[in-house]
């Protein structure tokens, strides 16, 4: 994994935010994850990954739309600052002792990774509370966009 | 003229990475809006959904943009 020099590490060592050129590594993340706080006995990992099949909603419905790949763009400084807004963010409403986050720039394929993020915490409920939170306000909020390529080679920007 | 940093579609709509229009400074943030509108109509049906951003932060339609200031808007995000 090329990890992008716009990666920036937080005020504080319990905080890592990192943009990666490319699908992201889901082993190299794991392994990087594995260094456990000996104080802490809750960790949780989630990651996202590009999927083939959507099942459309609203005057859609029954119907399927397939995906061949995603390509994602940032507003650089700008993904890296809300990232680490967010993660900060986490920290002191979830007492996490630990929060990471990596997002992917460029094409991701099906089934490839393009979001991963992992936190600690004293007890379970923190992180299983604070990662659902911390997915929602990475897709409200941080200027990154994914264009969707179609198998039929048509690509469409995804604003919503 | 001031130079508004574009992304995703705005940017496949304008096809430059910049969007140059003519505003003088200090204005706030929804007459610069306004700015873009007029200056590519192209774009006016995504702007209503549309945040500015000012030195990397989002701001509110009050604020005010100064001359020193970087500006991007920010198109409905779609990261995750």
């Amino acid at each position: 994994v090329e990890v992008d020099a716009m990666a920036a590490n937080g005020s504080s060592q319990r905080i890592d935010v990192t943009l990666v050129e490319g699908p992201l590594s889901i082993s190299t993340i794991a392994t990087s994850v594995a260094d456990v706080d000996g104080d802490c006995g809750a960790h949780l990992l989630f990651f996202g990954t590009t999927r083939g099949t959507t099942h459309l909603t609203g005057a859609q419905k029954g119907s399927t739309q397939s995906t061949q790949s995603l390509t994602y763009e940032a507003y650089r400084p700008m993904a890296v600052a809300e990232l680490q807004r967010i993660a900060e963010a986490a920290c002191q409403r979830w007492t996490l002792t630990r929060v990471m986050l990596w997002h992917a720039i460029g094409p991701v394929e099906v089934g490839q990774a393009s979001v991963a993020v992992f936190a600690s915490s004293a007890h379970r409920a923190a992180v299983m509370e604070g990662v659902p939170w911390i997915m929602d306000e990475i897709k409200r909020s941080v200027p990154i966009w994914k264009q969707e390529l179609a198998p039929d080679g048509s690509t469409q920007w995804i604003h919503r | 003229m001031i130079a508004v940093e574009l992304f995703a579609q705005p940017r496949s709509i304008v096809g430059h990475e910049q969007l140059m229009i003519d505003v003088s400074l200090p204005q706030t943030a929804a007459e610069i809006l306004r700015a873009i509108g007029r200056a590519v109509p192209e774009l006016l049906p995504l702007l209503p959904s549309c945040r500015l951003a000012v030195n990397e932060r989002y701001v509110a339609e009050t604020t005010v943009v100064n001359l020193s200031d970087t500006i991007a808007l920010i198109p409905p995000v779609s990261g995750g």
